[in-house]
């Protein structure tokens, strides 16, 4: 028995042996450069944006601009589109042709220098990626070559956010040569941009890393290492950055945020974001009929207890469902808001309204940041005596139950991916299958307002549509914006120019090392 | 004197949750080189736990050895230590149990089986030499030896308790300590095993001690005889003593009297009347005095010692005259 | 012995064939509609359906499964993510050597811990020895998984800071995860093989070991264990599945890029190919190593040996 038994153990050593030689190395082989590692909560959407006709998440938008760029850059603290890969555009009177002039001295990651050539066949790759680009650029026609340092884009209808949806994550100039020899398959696997980090390796579900781009156009990054760590649990997170394994956080809930101020030797960037929390309406429910139920339910519901209590104060309230500041975004003040909070006002509506005691139905992703809302939404809606069922169900029932618009409440939050307020319009497009299913008395109003939005090329004017369509939105609570989120990054203080900006086209080429 | 094996006054009991089972309750008995012992009683009478204490393998944690001595070649058994205690078990004293479907170690083969006590006993055995005497033990008993690398479910019964008695002789005892060998077995097989056993203790010249409730089988295989009854040893001596039926123990007695005779017309047969005692819960006095046809007032009080004439000895006030048993 | 081992290899096969077509049904009957997940609320009816023809939605469900087999033996492909469009054998493959790495040491950890432990408490019955370690075991398996990682984390790799917190790049990484899953299969092994060497223990051939002069370490070793260890290994086969489910919430905690979390993610994204992939490596598993633990037993138990030969 004793040699069976030695024989037991010599395997179970030599098991454990080759186990640990068949180990992959060790990631950061930070020598004398450091290592930056940031971490976040999920695996990167698509490492190549048209590449596989899949959307880019908005929340991958650090990854996505640090190994590409686009053609214009959206700066979210001014609202400004600034020069990019292009330092020049405009458009003809009617917005059915886009002029722009290129730099001369950007060069993709594989030393190939980046021509006309290749930012005309990345925008022709807007009509294979129709899930991407149906709704963020209707009507787009074709991209031609001018010259070395020109190209022109052809619309068949005008779309008035074209330059921002030049300056969005979904389009990026990619290596025409490169995808020509490799495939898409080999483009995913190696990514090539002209960003400033170059693409090294990758683990899916574990890691991205990059280093800095030495030729990059704007000068390299202070930071040379960056490694992108996927660490889906919060608690990990958290105690990831206190041993030290990450040096930074990306979108940490605010509540734990809290806990991170508390710690010696962090720091927590807050930034009111450009993402409106708001609460929808089921396109079968009945609360489309009775708009007394509706109002009810708007005065119900305390946001200021939202933002104070559930989000540490960090939330602000706010007036409609596209944040301020963005494009054509009206002025507050210049439409009416939703009723404020009143409980007595609302159980006055509710009288009023048709309810019959049957259950409202809210769902909402489990797990979700918006789980907790939903809870103090439930909870203000019971205080008037209305009987509420919270559904928390897996992302993809939701998605389904979104579109068939089976329930009555969900919150939902939306960034306009365009840095401004198309996304009225993609709300109430015919052909959708929101749209379609809609009960609505508004519907039809508002689709002809959005669809004349989308084509209208002056400013003032489409800033005057906008204006009309949350006016109806607002008096009919057609939705009831929520508050305005609030972006983190949690840091350590060995790191310098971190900051959180309202979008989510985070720059950490801008980051360095503390002295 | 050739004494082998003394035990004296030895009391054990079994330490269970509910009660304490008084299983042993001073019993004495003396086997000499070369004697075959029979000890007879009925189920619970606490011969087993007799032998399982002479080997010292008792239940570990509910067997207990209160008081008394086992003398072994005169050694104390309760004063051996792990060692001395290992050595002597199958090389010097070694045991037969009752049943052998149970008693064999199902997944390694006989041989093995039987080759172990070579091994644990004789260390410095060549293998050949060990497979040797394997060999020859296995023809002993009866069994083709090239069966030896055969598993004890490939065996019958009575098979079986040959493999048990090869493992038993193997390294020559002094002493064989049989638990009811045959009990398990039909009567023809029984016979056979019976014949092997007497051939071997002639051949070997081992003493031993033949535990069982059959008085036919004292009567065929042993010199003496000791009747147990509630833990106590109630009457022994030779088999022509005890089985003269002129002087007996009234439980011995009652025994032979519940064996049905050929011989005549009975329709019925004799039991002893009433229920084996408690040993959770003993009377005082004499242990059999409320089953005994002939028990006195006295019997109740007083415990009888054993009175001796010669070699037999019996625990009952009845033989008072023959005076008590000397102290050794 | 050679019959029974390939007849045991054909059952694999019906046994696998049911297992992925009943997850492939379940998944199907999700309400969860993958097209939408791809597309998002703001689709048109016609995208949509045209999304289904694209992936193959719009056909018969047996059809959809006989391809997705077809595909998988004849080729090897497990095909396309339907939401990322990534290869999911790719990415299964690159997964693969991490859960299994995990579980793994985690099985050897269970063996090597809740057997002995099991051991120890039997031969120790009723002692101190025996009642703190069934105690011990009790907690173990009270404690919810998440619950023990969060603390050994904060212990172990704040305080101490013997192990990362999460990751797997190196072996380091993944010392604390196995103990972890471990710790939820170690109770329940210690608590069978105690039951199991209690019942050999009392068993008549042991006495009679002890009456042979065997010493107490070798009446355990020699003559307890080999029976009492037969109910034991084939419950590793068990084991096994249970660590594979477990190494899901030790995965995401920790988070090491494996099978289960693979598994978990597909599952709430009603992913198909994603979930498939995973599904018929673990069940291939299951089945293998069932198979291995049978014909150990066949080799330890010569009852069962003689049986087929």
């Amino acid at each position: 028995m004793k040699r069976h038994f030695k024989k037991a153990l010599a395997l179970t050593a030599a098991a454990a042996l080759m186990a640990g030689s068949l180990m992959t190395a060790p990631v950061s082989a930070a020598e004398d450069d450091r290592t930056l590692n940031l971490g976040i909560g999920s695996e990167i959407s698509n490492l190549v944006p048209m590449s596989n006709n899949v959307a880019v998440s908005n929340r991958d938008g650090l990854i996505v601009f640090a190994l590409y760029d686009p053609l214009l850059w959206y700066n979210t603290e001014t609202n400004e589109l600034e020069p990019w890969l292009a330092t020049e555009w405009s458009h003809n009177e009617e917005g059915t042709e886009w002029y722009f002039t290129l730099r001369d001295d950007v060069y993709f990651h594989n030393g190939e220098k980046m021509t006309a050539e290749d930012v005309a066949w990345s925008i022709n790759l807007i009509p294979e990626n129709p899930v991407v680009t149906d709704q963020n650029i209707p009507g787009f026609d074709r991209a031609e070559v001018v010259d070395d340092t020109h190209v022109t884009v052809y619309m068949e209808e005008p779309f008035a956010s074209t330059d921002n949806f030049f300056a969005s994550y979904h389009m990026v100039m990619l290596d025409k040569s490169y995808q020509e020899e490799v495939g898409w398959e080999g483009y995913i696997e190696h990514p090539i941009g002209t960003g400033p980090y170059k693409f090294v390796d990758r683990a899916i579900g574990s890691y991205v890393s990059m280093e800095a781009n030495e030729d990059y156009w704007q000068g390299a990054p202070d930071i040379k290492k960056v490694n992108l760590q996927i660490i889906p649990d919060a608690n990990s997170q958290l105690l990831s950055l206190e041993t030290g394994e990450v040096d930074a956080l990306q979108n940490v809930s605010l509540q734990n945020c809290e806990m991170v101020e508390g710690m010696d030797g962090f720091e927590v960037s807050y930034c009111t974001a450009n993402t409106v929390a708001y609460i929808q309406w089921g396109s079968q429910s009945q609360l489309n009929t009775d708009e007394n139920l509706r109002l009810a339910i708007c005065a119900a519901i305390d946001p200021e207890a939202i933002n104070t209590v559930l989000n540490k104060g960090h939330t602000t309230a706010v007036s409609c469902m596209i944040a301020p500041g963005l494009r054509c975004r009206p002025e507050d003040g210049t439409f009416t808001t939703v009723p404020a909070y009143d409980p007595e006002a609302a159980s006055e509506y509710l009288e009023s309204s048709n309810y019959n005691g049957d259950p409202i139905v809210i769902i909402v992703p489990s797990g979700s940041k918006e789980e907790a809302v939903c809870q103090v939404i439930q909870g203000n809606l019971q205080n008037i005596g209305m009987t509420v069922e919270l559904k928390a169900v897996d992302g993809a029932t939701h998605q389904t139950l979104l579109n068939e618009g089976n329930f009555d409440i969900s919150v939902y939050s939306g960034l306009p991916s365009l840095y401004d307020c198309n996304l009225l319009y993609q709300l109430f497009m015919p052909g959708t299958q929101n749209y379609e299913n809609s009960k609505s008395e508004y519907k039809e109003e508002l689709a002809e307002l959005g669809k004349a939005s989308a084509v209208e090329m002056d400013e003032e004017a489409r800033t005057e549509i906008f204006r009309q369509m949350i006016e109806i939105m607002n008096t009919h609570v057609l939705t009831i914006p929520l508050y305005q989120d609030c972006n983190t990054f949690c840091y350590s203080t060995d790191l310098a120019n971190v900051k959180a900006i309202p979008g989510t086209n985070v720059r950490i080429a801008e980051w360095s090392w503390a002295e | 004197m050739d004494e082998l094996l003394k035990i004296k006054e030895l009391y054990v009991q079994y330490n269970t949750d509910d009660a304490v089972v008084h299983a042993v309750n001073g019993v004495n008995l003396i086997i000499h080189k070369g004697e075959a012992l029979g000890l007879v009683g009925e189920t619970g009478a606490g011969k087993t736990t007799t032998a399982l204490s002479v080997l010292g393998i008792l239940p570990e944690q509910v067997g207990e050895i209160t008081s008394g001595d086992i003398i072994y070649n005169g050694k104390n058994v309760r004063e051996m230590n792990k060692k001395e205690l290992q050595e002597m078990r199958g090389k010097q004293i070694s045991m037969i149990f009752q049943d052998p479907m149970t008693s064999l170690n199902p997944i390694i083969s006989v041989g093995d089986q039987i080759g172990e006590m070579l091994t644990l006993h004789f260390k410095n055995l060549s293998n050949q030499e060990k497979e040797k005497r394997v060999d020859e033990i296995m023809k002993l008993v009866g069994i083709p030896p090239e069966r030896k690398v055969e598993y004890p479910f490939q065996f019958s019964g009575g098979m079986k308790q040959r493999v048990g008695i090869a493992i038993a002789l193997v390294c020559q005892p002094q002493l064989l300590i049989a638990d009811e060998p045959t009990t398990a077995l039909d009567v023809t097989i029984q016979a056979q095993i019976l014949q092997l056993m007497r051939e071997l203790k002639k051949d070997f010249n081992t003493a031993m001690v033949m535990i069982t409730h059959d008085l036919g089988i004292v009567a065929e295989t042993c010199d003496s005889v000791a009747v147990m009854y509630a833990g106590e040893i109630v009457e022994n001596g030779t088999v022509e003593e005890v089985f003269q039926r002129k002087e007996n123990h009234p439980y011995t007695t009652g025994l032979f009297n519940c064996i049905p005779k050929l011989n005549s017309s009975e329709k019925r047969l004799t039991p002893i009347e009433g229920y084996v005692v408690d040993p959770t819960d003993l009377p005082k006095g004499c242990k059999f005095h409320d089953r005994c046809p002939l028990t006195e007032e006295r019997c109740g009080r007083e415990l009888p010692p054993a009175f001796k004439k010669g070699t037999h000895a019996i625990k009952c006030f009845r033989y008072e005259a023959w005076g008590k048993e000397e102290e050794a | 012995m050679l019959k029974y081992i390939g007849k045991r290899l054909l059952m694999i096969i019906p046994t696998f064939l049911l297992l992925t077509l009943l997850v492939y049904t379940i998944l199907s009957l999700s309400p969860a509609d993958p097209a939408l997940m791809r597309l998002g609320t703001t689709a048109t009816e016609e995208q949509i359906e045209e999304m289904h023809h694209e992936m193959g939605l719009d056909r018969p469900l047996l059809v959809r499964y006989g391809t997705y087999m077809w595909d998988l033996i004849t080729k090897g492909e497990m095909g396309e993510s339907w939401v990322m469009q990534t290869n999911v054998k790719s990415e299964f493959i690159e997964r693969l050597p991490n859960t299994l790495i995990l579980t793994g040491l985690a099985l050897l950890l269970t063996i090597w811990v809740g057997i002995p432990a099991g051991i120890y408490a039997a031969v120790k019955q009723n002692t101190t020895g025996d009642r703190v370690t069934m105690i011990l075991a009790m907690l173990l398996i009270s404690l919810p998984n998440f619950f023990l990682s969060l603390i050994c984390q904060i212990v172990f790799c704040l305080w101490l800071g013997w192990f990362p917190v999460t990751g797997a790049g190196s072996f380091a990484h993944f010392i604390l995860p196995s103990i972890m899953l471990a710790a939820s299969r170690v109770a329940g092994q210690v608590r069978l093989t105690r039951s199991s060497m209690l019942d050999v223990l009392g068993q008549d051939y042991i006495r009679t070991a002890s009456a042979k002069g065997c010493s107490k370490i070798r009446v355990i070793c020699y003559h307890a264990l080999r029976n009492g260890l037969l109910p034991v290994i084939t419950n590793i086969g068990n084991n096994v599945g249970g660590l594979v489910a477990g190494a899901v919430t030790v995965e995401t905690i920790f988070a090491i890029p494996g099978i289960g979390s693979m598994l978990v993610n597909a599952v709430r994204t009603s992913d198909i190919p994603q979930v498939m992939g995973p599904i018929i490596f673990i069940s291939l598993l299951v089945c293998v190593v069932n198979l291995l633990v049978d014909i150990l037993y066949a080799v330890i138990d010569p009852r069962v040996k003689l049986q087929y030969s």
